[in-house]
């Protein structure tokens, strides 16, 4: 009875010692050059890799170490895996005319370059978000956000029927103050903040 | 009140489907496929179907290339692609699309797998989880690619 550990405690010590994994984690550069980062656990021992082509082999011979990737080596081990990558969702800020539905005369040509996108992507969805300025409670905020993306979502019904996209494939959500694209203290009327935002993906 | 009256209405038809169709307690869409070349599929509940351009992934679906790729957006705007001979599990996917908390569990079982954090990870640094056999990752963002594989 008393061996199993023991016998336990070997196996666990061989598999840690001879690298039978041929595992491999690195950081990309983003498309906008911003690289956060992950952490890897692996073997009681955590490593932080933040920079780009920063990688690390968990699993394999000896204890975890950082390895310097090339660009060239990554973008041939995961050519396949890259290669799928789907087209990043893109969004459109559109204004209206104050409290209604009818579009602000300079979001015409957004509403157009965003129908436009919505022709080019297959398995569209759309993703109609709500935002309102600081001024009120920020529950009112919220339902007034996504009161608006709703309107908005009912006003375009039509339209992005017209192309194809199928009515569950589009939602409305209300972000309420949380994402300010002026920022400014509680209480500011700002009509950059009063916005919808249209997600295609 | 004709407004106030008719999603009332409606409010009661969908109460009632809620009520009487099992169907109705399947869980929300967590993504959808975006990119599908060759062989690839869905395991979900003991079944398995193709996975295909426009098919959507629901929490605790296992996808599986075999000669093929899959390319997926979650709703919370992360993306996955999967090489060929990969096996990916969504093991927990929550999200709450007023706020941006939630959290994204995935184990990456073999393969090769490239990735983008979303609205979880800006919301929430470290919200993003992916196991592999060797290690497990937490992801401040945004994008990175892994290999889980046996050594040669």
């Amino acid at each position: 009875m008393t061996r199993t550990p023991l016998v336990l405690g070997a196996a666990l010590l061989l598999s840690a010692c001879c690298g039978t994994r041929n595992d491999l984690i690195v950081v990309l550069p983003g498309a906008d050059g911003h690289v956060g980062g992950v952490t890897v656990e692996a073997a009681g021992a955590t490593m932080v890799l933040d920079k780009a082509y920063a990688g690390a082999k968990p699993g394999g011979q000896g204890a975890m170490a950082p390895v310097e990737m090339s660009k060239t080596e990554v973008e041939e081990i995961f050519a396949n895996a890259l290669a799928a990558r789907p087209i990043p969702p893109k969004s459109y800020v559109l204004y209206f005319v104050t409290g209604g539905t009818t579009l602000a005369p300079d979001s015409q040509a957004t509403m157009d370059a965003m129908l436009k996108e919505v022709g080019e992507r297959k398995a569209v969805e759309i993703v109609i978000t709500g935002h309102t300025d600081t001024v009120g409670g920020a529950a009112d905020n919220d339902r007034l956000s996504l009161e608006r993306a709703q309107a908005v979502e009912a006003a375009l019904r039509e339209t992005f029927a017209a192309r194809g996209v199928m009515s569950d494939a589009v939602t409305a959500v209300g972000r309420g103050e949380r994402e300010l694209l002026s920022k400014t203290a509680d209480q500011v009327s700002e009509p950059k903040n009063r916005r919808v935002e249209i997600t295609v993906r | 009140m004709a407004i106030m009256t008719a999603p009332r209405a409606r409010c009661a038809a969908v109460c009632l489907a809620l009520a009487l169709s099992p169907a109705a307690f399947a869980a929300e869409p967590i993504g959808q496929i975006k990119t599908a070349n060759g062989t690839a599929s869905i395991e979900r509940a003991g079944a398995t179907k193709p996975a295909v351009i426009g098919e959507r992934v629901f929490e605790s679906d296992t996808i599986v290339t075999a000669d093929g790729t899959v390319g997926i957006t979650f709703v919370d705007n992360s993306m996955m692609s999967l090489g060929p001979q990969t096996r990916l599990s969504l093991d927990q996917f929550k999200f709450d699309r007023t706020t941006h908390a939630g959290t994204f569990n995935a184990s990456l079982k073999k393969g090769t797998l490239a990735v983008k954090s979303g609205q979880i990870v800006r919301q929430t640094p470290g919200a993003m989880r992916l196991k592999t056999p060797a290690a497990l990752l937490g992801v401040r963002g945004t994008e990175f690619a892994v290999r889980a594989d046996e050594a040669p």
